[in-house]
């Protein structure tokens, strides 16, 4: 060998290690492979079950934890105190979902760019210009002092996620961590509170649906405002409210105020007298309202809640002789889910269901004695201000006063959060700016509180003691005990005096637009206490149910001016259901959270069928036709009928509402899954079928639409009508927290849509497939403690490991609408903490 | 004879110490250090062969179908074909691995020659 050449082969070697070293991450050892040696072990290599990982010891637990992976991916942790039983929930949940309950507890601390860079920022100031760090921060020092006791199951928890990741090495490190190139970190109460504040904020109602509703009414008329946007949905009466009956709580109700609700609500409540600003005011800052809108909202992870269910029955109504609850919320369904299922014994705790990961406890669930289930109310209890400001103050009662400020530093650069008395400014344009009011951001988060209360519930009565102490964010919390049962809307309503036209005063919940922060006179003056939330414990109709739906009727002695609620449509399915039928079964129940019927459809398809009748057709339309005619209104994968029925609304909206919304920017009216469309259609069609929204004729309007959609279904699948069917344009996809395709499940065809019990979320757009599935029941529960029969099921498993069939154990009976027995586990792998 | 034999050995050794211990491809350089007693014409393709085999040996760990389902995912992520990503890193590895293991034993040819010269 000539010598010359060693020096060419040593820098081809030194070229070959400096380019190879992005690809350090597929060391076959250490490298992204060992995710799959976690497979090898359990699965593959069928170790025996009830194999035990022993010999894990940790100086700070009083006794030995025994934590058991179930066949269906659920955790039953056995422990003899309480900060064991929750160090080793935070063991258990972190060897399953570290890097979830790790990311997404960095999100909600406004630090994820720390981690993804760029791509997060903006995620990052949206949750400082919310206030989720702060907000964590005041409760965590309110628990610290108030609440002791929770506040070390808090530290527990935090002490097992911090003993699994101190014994983790880099090999086992979860899959997305190596492609981050990140690293875990210490886990800290703080943490929890951050998440529970970021999924509380997701589930807050007011400031957006003020904001949207000011825009609708500011860019047309009172009337298109209230036609699109009415103030209590179509078809409501008193007997669809969550409370049912007129609005009269504990005997107080708007009458005895003196105030007349037909008067109050025939009212403008858009109007200057109502809001404090001028609609000339409001048209000059659509696009500060549509900044505000952009600013608050996570450009990287959307737990925006559209709908959930639940409903409750008496021991009467019921086959068991004991009320049965019923709880399907819908979320975000990520892979892994937001929900870990978790059974935690011992210490004085008995209590099986799902955490949230990066909670401890059981947020939704049961005990020997109780059960309850968590929905939405669409009540505002946030609010949004508008700020006349000069430089850095900003106006109040007629003076100039300094906003406070909130430095941070984000990728090395410094921003700052200003606030107002109101709340921090979302968005500023000029001498105007938008400020957010939670109450979040003033008062201690009481729920983390609730949560262990209900788990460690033994009575109906303990229940509604934990309700009282459930302030962020609202929701309806249906309830069963041995014997009692209800719903009750917990949490934090802020109160707003009005003095009405008639010169009356009422105090109301939210507003139709911004309210003005320049006069103390639209501030919150309280919260409704709470003895007269909307509530219905006992109800002698022997059921309650509250799907999203308003939660009180006209008479409410607060009335619910910032209502943003859905259709009603599952409210209807549910109410009918529920009054008909005499007897239940938890098998019926389970059928109600699998109905595939929609509400809407069913009652505009004979409009729909009768406008169609004596077209003349082609051959594809007449066959078309004839599916929607023989159709029932169900939304089964293999129909035809749900197909024609949905682009023929698709269709219709894009030549009524888009063709005027859109020109005027209003984009997220169309875009919303539960709206007022298809209920807005039908009330048209009974009440106005020569409205301008059908170009002043409605037969003809479905017709020209009708036509269209044939044309563009022909297209788009295929000459074919039989082969449309509904599973081959429906589809759920469960997406990966980081956004990445290949690390999500599915898609899969799906049943329903946005008003079927069974919920499969799509807005109104024209494509084949419809946007995916992405938020629906993220778990179904049936309770009845009485009968000590209880049954769920979530699309998901235990493990965040996607290679692991235990992390999609359970989805395959989600799909089929499947349930476990949550009383039988039979234990796939066992590990002892010492 | 017996000399090829130990250092081939010795090679495997490290290549498994270092695929184990050491995450990153600049190690592969050390399996070459005991292949300079074979001429370099083989030396080379000895180290070639022992960083492909034993990098690739590693994956006999795991489910070949997790291995599978795992570089399909990561792939689409990378954007490379899922085939190409398992064999990658064995690749680079085993050419850092050969050519180290012509250096060194060009490094002792020429050394000996030098000294037998002297």
């Amino acid at each position: 060998m000539k010598w010359w050449i060693l020096p060419f082969i040593g820098a081809i070697i030194a070229v070959l290690v400096i380019l190879s070293s992005p690809f350090s991450i597929l060391n076959p050892y250490m490298g992204i492979w060992s995710e799959a040696s976690i497979v090898t072990r359990s699965e593959v290599l069928n170790l025996p079950k009830n194999l035990t990982y022993d010999g894990i010891f940790f100086p700070t637990l009083k006794r030995p934890v025994r934590i058991e992976v179930t066949d269906n991916g659920e955790g039953v942790i056995l422990a003899k105190d309480p900060y064991d039983l929750y160090f080793g929930e935070g063991y258990y949940q972190a060897s399953q979902r570290l890097f979830e309950m790790e990311f997404f507890g960095l999100v909600a601390s406004g630090n994820v760019s720390s981690w993804v860079g760029e791509e997060g920022l903006n995620s990052d100031l949206a949750m400082h210009l919310i206030g989720i760090p702060y907000n964590a921060n005041l409760t965590l020092n309110c628990l610290r002092m108030k609440y002791p006791v929770i506040y070390s199951y808090l530290e527990a928890f935090s002490n097992g996620v911090n003993a699994y990741i101190s014994q983790l090495n880099s090999r086992d490190e979860p899959l997305c961590f190596r492609l981050l190139h990140a690293k875990p970190y210490l886990w800290s109460p703080y943490y929890t509170l951050a998440f529970a504040e970021f999924m509380a904020w997701g589930l807050t109602s007011g400031f957006s649906g003020e904001i949207q509703s000011a825009m609708i009414y500011a860019s047309f008329n009172y009337s298109i405002a209230s036609l699109l946007n009415p103030y209590y949905p179509y078809f409501t009466n008193g007997n669809i409210t969550m409370m049912p009956g007129d609005g009269t709580i504990n005997g107080y109700n708007l009458t005895d105020q003196g105030v007349n609700p037909s008067y109050l609500w025939s009212l403008n409540w858009y109007q200057d007298w109502a809001i404090g600003i001028p609609k000339s005011t409001l048209q000059s800052i659509i696009p500060l309202m549509n900044y505000s809108l952009n600013n608050i909202s996570d450009p990287l992870t959307n737990f925006i809640d559209f709908g959930s269910n639940s409903w409750v029955v008496s021991g009467n109504k019921s086959t068991t002789g004991f009320p049965i609850l019923a709880n399907d919320p819908h979320l975000t369904l990520y892979f892994p889910s937001v929900w870990i299922q978790v059974w935690l014994m011992g210490g004085g705790y008995n209590v099986s269901g799902w955490a949230l990961a990066g909670i401890p406890g059981v947020l939704i669930g049961h005990t020997n004695q109780t059960a309850w289930g968590l929905t939405t109310p669409f009540g505002a209890s946030s609010d949004a201000y508008l700020e006349v400001l000069k430089g850095n103050d900003y106006l109040y009662e007629g003076n100039y006063l300094p906003m406070k400020h909130v430095s941070f530093v984000l990728l090395g650069k410094k921003y700052s959060v200003y606030y107002t008395n109101n709340g921090p400014l979302v968005a500023r344009e000029g001498n105007y700016g938008i400020s957010l009011y939670w109450p979040a951001q003033q008062s201690p988060m009481t729920t983390v509180v609730a949560e262990f209360l209900l788990d460690n519930s033994t009575s109906f009565a303990d229940l509604l003691r934990a309700a009282e102490l459930w302030n962020f964010p609202p929701q309806n919390m249906a309830l069963v005990g041995r014997h009692n049962f209800g719903i009750i809307n917990a949490g934090t309503y802020p109160l707003i005096n009005e003095t009405l036209p008639d010169g009356r005063n009422v105090m109301v919940i939210g507003s139709r637009g911004p309210l003005n922060g320049s006069s103390g006179r639209y501030e919150p003056v309280g919260f409704v206490p709470f003895k007269y939330l909307p509530q219905t414990i006992d109800p002698e109709r022997g059921y309650a149910f509250a799907p999203n739906q308003p939660t009180a009727w006209v008479n409410y002695p607060f009335p619910l001016i910032g209502g943003y609620w859905v259709s009603d449509g599952r409210a209807l399915d549910v109410y009918h259901y529920l009054s008909v039928v005499q007897k239940l079964s938890i098998s019926n129940m389970m059928g109600l959270q699998g109905n595939v019927t929609d509400y809407w459809s069913y009652l505009l398809k004979p409009y729909l069928v009768n406008s169609l009748k004596g077209m003349n057709m082609s051959g594809l339309e007449s066959k078309a036709y004839s599916y929607l005619q023989e159709w029932n209104s169900t939304f089964y994968q293999g129909e035809v009928g749900p197909t024609v029925y949905t682009y023929l609304i698709a269709e219709m909206v894009n030549t009524s509402l888009n063709s005027f919304l859109l020109k005027k920017g209003i984009y997220f009216y169309t875009q919303t899954s539960d709206s007022y469309i298809p209920s807005l259609f039908l009330y048209l069609a009974i009440n106005q079928p020569n409205s301008t929204l059908f170009n002043g004729n409605f037969t003809f309007f479905v017709r020209e639409n009708f036509a269209r959609e044939i044309s563009f279904l022909s297209l788009e699948l295929n000459q074919n009508v039989s082969s449309w069917t509904w599973g081959k344009v429906h589809y759920v996809e469960f997406y990966s927290p980081l956004g990445i395709t290949a690390l999500s499940l599915g898609p899969y065809p799906e049943w329903g849509d946005s008003f079927t019990l069974s919920a499969g979320y799509f807005p109104y757009v024209l494509q084949v497939p419809l946007p995916y599935v992405t938020i629906g029941p993220s778990l179904r529960f049936i309770a009845s403690p009485g009968s000590d029969q209880f049954y769920g099921v979530f699309p998901g498993g235990s493990t965040e490991n996607i290679l692991s069939p235990l992390a999609y154990v359970q989805l395959n009976k989600w799909l089929d609408f499947e349930y476990y027995n949550m009383n039988n586990v039979s234990v796939n792998y066992t590990i002892t903490l010492k | 004879m017996i000399r090829a034999i130990i250092s081939i050995l010795a090679s495997i050794v490290i290549s498994y110490a270092t695929l184990i211990l050491l995450p990153i491809t600049l190690f592969a350089v050390a399996i070459g250090i005991p292949l300079f007693l074979i001429k370099p014409r083989y030396s080379g393709i000895y180290g070639f062969a022992i960083g492909l085999l034993t990098s690739l040996s590693i994956y006999l760990l795991y489910s070949p179908s997790a291995v599978y389902q795992l570089s399909v995912r990561t792939g689409e992520i990378i954007g490379i074909p899922g085939s190409v990503l398992i064999i990658l890193y064995p690749l680079i590895y085993a050419v850092i691995a050969g050519l180290s293991s012509l250096l060194f034993s060009g490094i002792y040819e020429i050394a000996k020659n030098i000294g037998n010269r002297r």
